[in-house]
C-alpha cells in the first residue's frame, strides 16, 4: 500500500451536447486494493472507468497508471497491460471459451500452445470444468459466460483488473458466488481492481474502498465501506446508501454474543436440550476465521416453548412450534428456519438470524453447520449496543 | 440422343466458361463491396448514398451493359471481359447492400469488448467484425452467385460465349436436345453452387448453432440454460435477407 496504482487529476468529461459526465475528478486508486464506484446512473461511474483505459477519453485533466500519463501509451498497448470485464461478458461468440480466454496473450504475441495452456489452467482458476473449454459462448450460462469473461481479464496476468457491472446480468444467487469468488481470486492473485456498481451492497461486500458518485459526475464520498455506511458526507450519499444503512453497518461489527441452550429433536425422535458453548468471534472487526469455542458450562434451555429439529449430523433442519408440534398423523411438522449465523459471523448476521428465524431465535452453527446453540435477541441488542459504545 | 455424346467437348468448353464468367464477378464484387460496405456501417452519412447509388446500379440493363462496356474499355465486343466486368457491376448493386447490412448487424458491445481488451481497429476488423459478418454477407453472395448464373447466358445473343450460346445455337438450328443440355446444366449449376455455398455458410457459423453440443456434457451446474447468453439472433435471418434481395433484383 502506500502507492497509487491509478490516479485522476483533475478530470473532466463533458460531451459534446453539453451534459457533464464527470465533474473535475480527483481520486487515487491504491496498489492492491479493490475499489468499488458506486452512484446511480448517469453520474459517470462508468465513464470514469473507461477513462482508465482509453476507451472514454477526457476533456481535460490526466489520468496516472503507475505514476505514467495513460495518453503516453498507444491505446491498444494501454488495454492490453489490464485486464478488462463487462456486463453483458463479451465475449467473442464465433471463438471457443479456450480461444476467448487467450485473446490477449494471442494479441501480445504469445504463441498458441502457450495461451491455450495457461487458458485451460485459468478455466480451473475460475471453477470451470475444463471440458467447457471447446464450447462457444452461446453454449454456456450466463454465470459461466461472466466466469469466462473473468479469466479472459486475468490471461495475461495484468496487475491491474477494470470491472464494469460485471455481475449485474446475473441471477441473485449466481452473483453471490461470483462475488465471493471474486474476494477469492483478489487474496490469492493480489491485483488492483476497480469495480463499478450501481448496487451498494455489492459495493459495500467487495470494496476496501467505496467511491460513490453523485447525478452530475461529482465524487461525494471516497472511503471506506464501514465509514460510508456510518458518516455519509452529505444528503446525497445518505440518499442513496438507503434508510437502512443502520442495519448494513452492523456488518463491520463482530463480537461475543452468549449462547444459550435449546430444545432439539432429533432424526430418531428424541428430545434433548443442548448444551450452551460460547463461540468466540474476537471482538470488533475481529477475524473472520475459525475461531475455537471454549466451554462456559450449559445455561438453562431457553424456555420459550419452541424445539429444534435437528438431523443426523446435528445440523438445523426447522422449528417446531409450541403447540403444533404432534399432529394426529405422528408426523412431525417443523417450520423452516431463517438464516443461519456462523462463528465470527457480523452483528448484523446474528440480527438478521433472530429476524428470519419463526421462533424469534438466531440459530448459531459452528463451521460444519452442526448446531451450537441459540442467540437471544436481547443478547444480541446487547451486544450492539456494547458496540457502538466501544466505536464513541 | 445423339447430340450430346458427338458435342460433348463443346458442352464442357462452355460450361467451364459460363462457370468462369459467374464466379470471378462474385469474387472481385465481394473484394469491391466490403470494404465499401465497411465505410458504409460505420457512418450514417455515407450509408444511404452507398446503398442507394448500389441500388441504381442494378437498374441497367444488362445487354447495354455489355455492348457499351467494350466502347469504354476497348475490348472487342466477344470477349467475356465485358461479361465479367458488367457482372462484376451487379455484384456490387447486390452485395454493397447485404455487406452494409452484415456489418450493421454485428453486436456492438462485442466490438466495444474487442477494443478494450487491446484490439487494434485493423485486428479488430479481420478477427471480429469480419466473421461475424459472414452469415448476413453470405445471402447475398448466393443470391449474386445465382443471379450471375443466369446472366451469364444474355452475352450468348451477342456472341460470347458461355451455356447460353446452347440455347441460341439450339434455336437456329432448331436442336432441342441442345437447348435442353444448355437448360438442364445451368440448373445444375446454379443449385450446384447454391448449395456448396450454404455448406460453406454452415461451416463458417458453427458458432451460431449452440443446440448440437448441449445434450452431451455432464459437467453442466443446474442453473445452465441453453438459451441465455448472446444470441445472434439480433442479425437478420440469413435466408430471409436472401429472398428480400432476390425479390427486389432482376436488371436482366
Amino acid at each position: 500500500m502506500g502507492k497509487n496504482a491509478i490516479s485522476f487529476r483533475d478530470v473532466r468529461k463533458v460531451y459534446p451536447d453539453g451534459t457533464t459526465a464527470v465533474d473535475d475528478l480527483n481520486l487515487d486508486v491504491p496498489v492492491g486494493s479493490l475499489t468499488v464506484f458506486v452512484g446511480p446512473s448517469g453520474c459517470g461511474k462508468t465513464t470514469s472507468l473507461r477513462m482508465i483505459n482509453r476507451m472514454v477519453e477526457p476533456t481535460s485533466g490526466q489520468i496516472q497508471v503507475n505514476g505514467q500519463d495513460v495518453t503516453s501509451v498507444p491505446e491498444a498497448a494501454l488495454r492490453r497491460s489490464m485486464g478488462y470485464v463487462m456486463q453483458a461478458s463479451g465475449l467473442m461468440p464465433h471463438r471457443t471459451v479456450l480461444e476467448n480466454i487467450s485473446t490477449v496473450p494471442r494479441l501480445l504475441g504469445e504463441s498458441k500452445r502457450d495461451s491455450k495452456r495457461r487458458a485451460e489452467e485459468l478455466l480451473e482458476t475460475i471453477g470451470l470444468d475444463r471440458s467447457l473449454g471447446s464450447r462457444y459462448p452461446a453454449q454456456l450460462s450466463g454465470g459461466q459466460q461472466q466466469r469466462v469473461g473473468v479469466a479472459r481479464a486475468l490471461a495475461a496476468d495484468p496487475p491491474i483488473l477494470l470491472m464494469d457491472e460485471p455481475f449485474s446480468a446475473v441471477d441473485p444467487v449466481v452473483r453471490a458466488d461470483l462475488q465471493n469468488e471474486l474476494l477469492d481470486l483478489k487474496q490469492r492473485l493480489n491485483k488492483t481492481i476497480v469495480f463499478v456498481t450501481h448496487d451498494m451492497d455489492e459495493a459495500v461486500l467487495l470494496g476496501d474502498r467505496v467511491a460513490v458518485f453523485a447525478t452530475g459526475g461529482r465524487l461525494a464520498q471516497y472511503a471506506t465501506p464501514e465509514e460510508v455506511l456510518r458518516e455519509p458526507a452529505d444528503q446525497f450519499v445518505s440518499d442513496f446508501v438507503g434508510r437502512d444503512r443502520g442495519f448494513r453497518a452492523l456488518s463491520f461489527d463482530s463480537r461475543d454474543i452468549p449462547l444459550s441452550g435449546v430444545l432439539t429433536l432429533d432424526p430418531q425422535g428424541r428430545v434433548a436440550e443442548l448444551g450452551t458453548p460460547t463461540m468466540g468471534s474476537g471482538g470488533s472487526g475481529g477475524s473472520r476465521g475459525s475461531t475455537a469455542a471454549h466451554q462456559t458450562g450449559p445455561s438453562a434451555a431457553v424456555a420459550n416453548g419452541w424445539t429444534l429439529e435437528v438431523d443426523a449430523a446435528g445440523a438445523p433442519v426447522g422449528w417446531i412450534p409450541p403447540s403444533g408440534g404432534e399432529p394426529a398423523g405422528g408426523q412431525v411438522t417443523h417450520r423452516v428456519g431463517g438464516s443461519l449465523y456462523r462463528p465470527g459471523g457480523s452483528l448484523r448476521q446474528a440480527l438478521d438470524a433472530a429476524l428470519s428465524s419463526p421462533s424469534g431465535l438466531a440459530v448459531a452453527v459452528d463451521e460444519r453447520g452442526r448446531l451450537r446453540g441459540v442467540l437471544r435477541p436481547q443478547e444480541i441488542m446487547t451486544a450492539i449496543e456494547a458496540a457502538r459504545e466501544s466505536r464513541s | 440422343m445423339t447430340w450430346l455424346p458427338e458435342n460433348l467437348d463443346l458442352v464442357l468448353r462452355l460450361t467451364g466458361t459460363h462457370l468462369m464468367q459467374s464466379v470471378v464477378p462474385v469474387v472481385l464484387g465481394l473484394l469491391i463491396s466490403v470494404p465499401l460496405a465497411r465505410l458504409a456501417a460505420g457512418s450514417r452519412l455515407i450509408r444511404p448514398l452507398m446503398v442507394n447509388g448500389a441500388a441504381l446500379l442494378y437498374t441497367i440493363p444488362s445487354l447495354t451493359l455489355f455492348v457499351l462496356l467494350p466502347v469504354v474499355l476497348g475490348t472487342r465486343i466477344t470477349s467475356i471481359i465485358n461479361v465479367i466486368v458488367a457482372l462484376t457491376i451487379y455484384v456490387i448493386a447486390i452485395l454493397v447492400r447485404s455487406c452494409t447490412d452484415a456489418f450493421a448487424a454485428v453486436d456492438r458491445s462485442v466490438l466495444q469488448a474487442a477494443t478494450a481488451v487491446g484490439y487494434t481497429k485493423w485486428q479488430r476488423f479481420w478477427a471480429v467484425e469480419l466473421p461475424l459478418a459472414v452469415p448476413v454477407m453470405l445471402a447475398g453472395v448466393r443470391t449474386a452467385l445465382v443471379a450471375n448464373i443466369s446472366m451469364v447466358s444474355v452475352g450468348a445473343v451477342i456472341g460470347i460465349q458461355s451455356l447460353g450460346t446452347l440455347f441460341t445455337d439450339g434455336l437456329r438450328r432448331s436442336i432441342a436436345e441442345e437447348i435442353l443440355v444448355g437448360v438442364v446444366l445451368t440448373v445444375i449449376l446454379a443449385v450446384g453452387l447454391d448449395q456448396l455455398l450454404r455448406l460453406l455458410g454452415l461451416y463458417l457459423t458453427r458458432w451460431q448453432r449452440p443446440g448440437r453440443l448441449t445434450a452431451d456434457s455432464s459437467h453442466d451446474d443446474a442453473r445452465r440454460t441453453s438459451s441465455s447468453g448472446p444470441q445472434p439472433s439480433t442479425a437478420p435471418d440469413p435466408d430471409e435477407s436472401a429472398r428480400r434481395i432476390a425479390a427486389t433484383g432482376g436488371g436482366a
